[in-house]
């Protein structure tokens, strides 16, 4: 068995356009394009990138949501992927969604939202299943109160907590979360993201952690890779990510995240314009003739980035 | 244009073929087939039988169905039993009567409808909008066949001012002018009947269309550069409200085709509508199959129609 | 509780109430401008910004406490799920759109009376007397006897109009259920699934559209061999299902991307349980008002057909039959008593109906509310 939990080979997933007299297929969308990934088992990979980078294509496509294109999706070393297939739901990887607004139903009450997943896997007694959902939101820190109540008596960060609720109540073993708190209030984001860390210290969860927000995924993960237009740019540690970067792309995300230290302004803000000076000048370099992210390259055991062949 | 043209036709043609299909089931479900009408009780069984081969009713279904489709591609489309005659012969007779029918209602709704509308959405919540929209109100309310009642028994008995049936006057000659008087003057009650409740959709089409195009920006833009206000209801407004009107003219033609059933009823019309519900009362059903088929295959026209000219008119519908 | 909390509690209510009520009204809206392809449009730009306005919706009170707990979550002491708090405000816009809304509110009124009025008194009322042919007492105008008069048979208006009325709500809802039912079904499964499939199914309906629906319903009405108000109904209703189905398919294509659906696939539920208890409860004002609005037209379909003598037989009137007698001439001409008692009410019907329909749906556009 291999030390990591979730290993991706070379996902694609292709979006068809579809036109002409017939409606057949003229193009694709490669939302997608030869990702690859190994989160070893305990641990959080940070998957960053702009919208449209194809970042929660790729959380979907493990999810079983979106069709694959090619590539291979291991869990626990088996293999999970088809061809052209979507993957079959499996009660072992569990998702918390974007919008805690449209990820819970607002017809459902929050036992029926909690209990939606064990009442497909678990036969339990109607009591049973309540003293599991209560236990639930216990532990997500819901009161009991809440048990009968609708989502919309919640504000986003509580729902957040009734998704979470929902996604742990099958003691999965790897969570994607697909930035779980960019709908959220800055006030409340800090809150959701510590209290998830510490269920996934509690659970030993293996968590797949999607965001556009390099600040975010800086507390949270282990590993970060950061993609552009469907393929990774650069990949490696926490640490290498955000002291040694490589990739233009990359420290020009760095560059972006917003510092609370006030005396640092002019600095931060010069620091900002060299970067985009010498961003503007030189992406061009980092991109192959059809404009493509180039391959990764190993710079060392666990940092990765794409850089011009010219070296 | 062309290629939605094209695509639109060969979605047209699997309809035309499906519809032939299930007319043509209809027809064998129904009692009585080619001979019936001919059966004589001093034909020997044997001889009937000689002639139900010769006429392959025992054929398969679809041999059946192949040689019913060419027979009325040769113009042959069986014979009415209660007639005596060719049905294509029973249902030329009456076929003008319907055309004119409609035509009339269709010429009413938009002579009284667009006004109508663009006044009710022009003047909105003045009085004679709410006139406009509280008629528009019962008229949804009113189905066409009770509304016929009301007005023949108001104006053909009680006032005695229009005929009550029938579409032309007796002891006529075809061709003079008091012939074509009579006909109008029978067209006259069963086309108001049809029009007056068919131009409420028209109306309240027409008013929200007007009253939406007042908020648009290209509206406030004119506005703001002065356009005075009469020429911009005429150049701007209006325009953009009717053109979806003048779409749907074919749903509208063909509405009306089929919903004149009722109205030739009420007024003893002899239109195809009366000829299908008489034939259907004296069993003839080979009229009745053959009028469902032409009834099918206008509606699929008109559908046809109406989807080209919104093509044109409006560029989005193209895309999809 | 501390002040405080009870603060909290009050705003907390404020701004589920607003909420709801904004979502429910984002929905509608977005039903209201596929009704309005029916042409009766009220409404303009049916796409209001959905989501923005409700990502913002009730977190205010957050920025009071500085936890994101609910209020009183302080004080749970018993665990007993029994007593725990429920509510369901969503009804209660509808209840508040009705009452102020005079004419909706009279029109349901004098519904239910009419419906309670005619579904009680023909328990009472012997059918077979009724329709029971008294010689001496033929083409009566309206007596003391006979409050509505009598037809040629000597049978007893009002008695008939009771029935008939009866007859015509009992098939109007019959059919309604029907075609709405299918309908629904069918366009739930073909937005859910989409692609392909979902062409296949809007192909079908298509066709289904281009059918000339009189005549065929009167074809299948001569030919069907047992001919009873069940067999009745379902030919109606196998003709007229696919506007539901067209509307409903058209709003699951778009509940659909939500992610609470795709929250229950990653969870293991089934597909059918996915469609009928997660989307089909989001669906369920547009379905309300839909059935209302079809329930009015089918009880003008259903009289227009028994008006041409291919719905009820005879010793079995609808409001039709009744006004099938005026296509006697003697009858429009001197009898009004016999056929315009059911004009009037058909009329009154479909009136009252489509009050009570047009009201729901306000009901579900805020920017049309009257409360």
């Amino acid at each position: 068995m291999s030390a990591n939990l979730l290993e991706i080979n070379d996902l694609k997933v292709h979006f068809p356009i579809k036109g002409g007299f017939f409606n057949t297929v003229k193009d694709h969308v490669r939302a997608v394009d030869g990702v690859s990934i190994a989160i070893p088992r305990g641990t959080t990979y940070g998957l960053v990138g702009e919208s449209g980078s194809g970042k929660t294509t790729t959380g979907k496509a493990v999810m079983g949501l979106n069709e694959i294109t090619e590539g291979d999706i291991y869990f626990q070393g088996e293999k999970l992927s088809g061809k052209g297939k979507k993957i079959g739901v499996h009660r072992d990887i569990q998702m918390i969604f974007q919008d805690p607004y449209s990820s819970l139903n607002v017809r459902k009450r929050v036992f029926d939202i909690v209990a939606e997943p064990l009442k497909n896997y678990e036969k339990l007694s109607k009591s049973d299943l309540i003293e599991e959902v209560l236990k639930l939101l216990d532990r997500v820190g819901l009161p009991p109160g809440s048990l009968y109540k609708f989502p919309h008596e919640f504000s986003g960060g509580q729902r957040q907590r009734i998704g979470v609720a929902r996604a742990i109540a099958l003691n999965p073993k790897l969570i994607i979360a697909d930035e779980p708190v960019s709908a959220l209030d800055v006030s409340v984001q800090a809150q959701v993201l510590n209290f998830m860390q510490e269920i996934q210290q509690d659970m030993d969860l293996t968590m797949l952690f999607i965001a556009h927000d390099l600040g975010v995924v800086r507390h949270m993960c282990q590993h970060i890779g950061i993609m552009y237009q469907g393929r990774l740019v650069e990949e490696g540690t926490a640490e290498e990510i955000f002291n040694n970067p490589q990739h233009i792309y990359t420290k020009r995300l760095i560059a972006a995240i917003p510092d609370t230290n006030v005396d640092k302004v002019e600095r931060n803000m010069q620091l900002r314009r060299q970067i985009k000076e010498e961003y503007d000048q030189h992406f061009a370099e980092y991109l192959d003739e059809d404009g493509r992210v180039f391959p990764l390259r190993a710079i060392s055991e666990t940092h990765k980035a794409a850089l011009p062949v010219k070296g | 244009m062309i290629k939605f043209t094209l695509r639109r036709l060969l979605i047209t043609f699997p309809q035309l073929v499906l519809l032939s299909i299930l007319v043509f089931f209809l027809g064998s479900l129904m009692p009585g087939d080619a001979l019936s009408g001919l059966i004589d009780p001093s034909i020997p069984a044997e001889a009937i039988q000689a002639r139900r081969e010769a006429l392959g009713l025992d054929n398969p279904w679809y041999i059946q169905y192949r040689d019913w489709v060419v027979a009325m591609f040769q113009g042959d489309f069986g014979n009415s039993i209660f007639h005596q005659r060719p049905v294509l012969d029973v249902i030329g007779d009456r076929l003008m009567n319907t055309v004119w029918l409609s035509l009339f209602s269709v010429i009413i709704i938009y002579l009284i409808g667009i006004p109508l509308g663009l006044i009710s959405g022009r003047y909105k919540d003045s009085l004679l909008d709410s006139v406009i929209t509280g008629y528009t109100y019962l008229g949804f309310a009113t189905p066409t066949f009770v509304f016929g009642l009301v007005l023949l028994w108001i104006f053909g008995y009680h006032f005695g001012v229009f005929p009550t049936n029938g579409s032309v006057g007796a002891g006529l000659e075809p061709g003079s002018i008091d012939y074509i008087l009579s006909k109008i003057n029978h067209l006259i009650l069963p086309s108001f009947s049809i029009a007056l409740i068919g131009l409420v959709g028209t109306v309240q089409y027409l008013r929200s269309g007007v009253i939406e195009a007042q908020q648009k920006d290209y509206v406030m833009l004119a506005r703001a550069k002065g356009v005075k206000s009469a020429a911009l209801y005429l150049k701007h407004i209006f325009r953009n409200a009717i053109i979806p009107i003048a779409a749907f003219f074919g749903y509208e033609l063909v509405g009306l085709l089929g919903g004149s059933i009722f109205i030739e009823w009420v007024y003893a019309y002899p239109g195809m509508g009366a000829l299908f519900l008489e034939s259907i009362s004296t069993r003839d059903f080979s009229v009745a199959n053959v009028l469902i088929l032409f009834y099918g295959f206008l509606t699929i026209l008109g559908a046809l129609l109406s989807d080209i000219i919104l093509s044109i008119v409006d560029p989005r519908i193209r895309i999809k | 509780m501390s002040r405080k909390d009870e603060d909290l509690n009050k705003e907390e209510h404020e701004a589920q109430t607003e909420a709801s009520r904004e979502k429910e009204a984002q929905r509608h809206r977005a039903a209201s401008a596929e009704q309005s392809t029916s042409r009766d449009s009220g409404s303009a730009d049916p796409y209001g910004n959905r989501r923005d306005d409700r990502i913002y919706g009730g977190t205010e009170m957050s920025t009071h406490m500085k936890s994101d707990m609910p209020p009183g979550a302080g004080d749970h002491g018993g665990l007993d799920y029994k007593t725990l708090p429920k509510s369901t405000p969503g009804w209660k816009v509808i209840v508040q759109e009705m009452i102020a809304d005079k004419l909706a509110l009279f029109s349901l009124i004098l519904f239910t009376a009419i419906t309670a009025y005619v579904f009680g008194l023909t328990m009472f009322l012997d059918q077979a007397q009724i329709v029971f042919v008294d010689l001496f007492a033929i083409n009566q105008p309206p007596n003391e006897e006979f409050r509505l008069g009598t037809d040629y048979g000597g049978r007893d208006i009002f008695g008939q109009l009771i029935i008939g009325t009866r007859n015509s709500l009992a098939i109007g809802f019959l059919v309604t259920l029907m075609s709405v039912g299918f309908g629904i079904v069918y366009g739930l499964v073909s937005g859910y699934f989409g692609g392909q499939f979902d062409n296949a199914l809007m192909r079908v309906v298509d066709f289904f559209l281009v059918l000339p629906f009189l005549m065929i319903v009167i074809v299948f009405v001569t030919i069907v061999p047992s001919y009873d108000i069940w067999t009745f109904s379902a030919i109606m209703a196998a003709f007229l299902w696919m506007g539901t189905a067209r509307l409903i398919r058209s709003l699951a294509l778009q509940e659909k991307e939500l992610d609470y659906i795709n929250a229950s696939k990653t969870l293991g539920s089934s597909p059918a349980k996915i469609i009928f208890s997660q989307l089909m409860p989001n669906l369920v004002g547009i379905i309300i008002v839909n059935a209302t609005l079809s329930l009015a037209a089918n009880i003008g379909i259903e009289s227009g057909l028994s008006f041409l003598g291919f719905g009820f037989p005879e010793d079995y009137p609808s409001l039709g039959t009744l006004l099938a007698y005026a296509t006697q001439t003697q009858t429009l001409q001197n009898r009004w008593w016999i056929w315009l008692p059911a004009a009037l009410m058909i009329l009154l019907l479909m009136l009252c109906v489509r009050n009570i329909g047009e009201a729901l749906r306000r009901a579900g556009d805020a920017r049309q509310r009257q409360a």
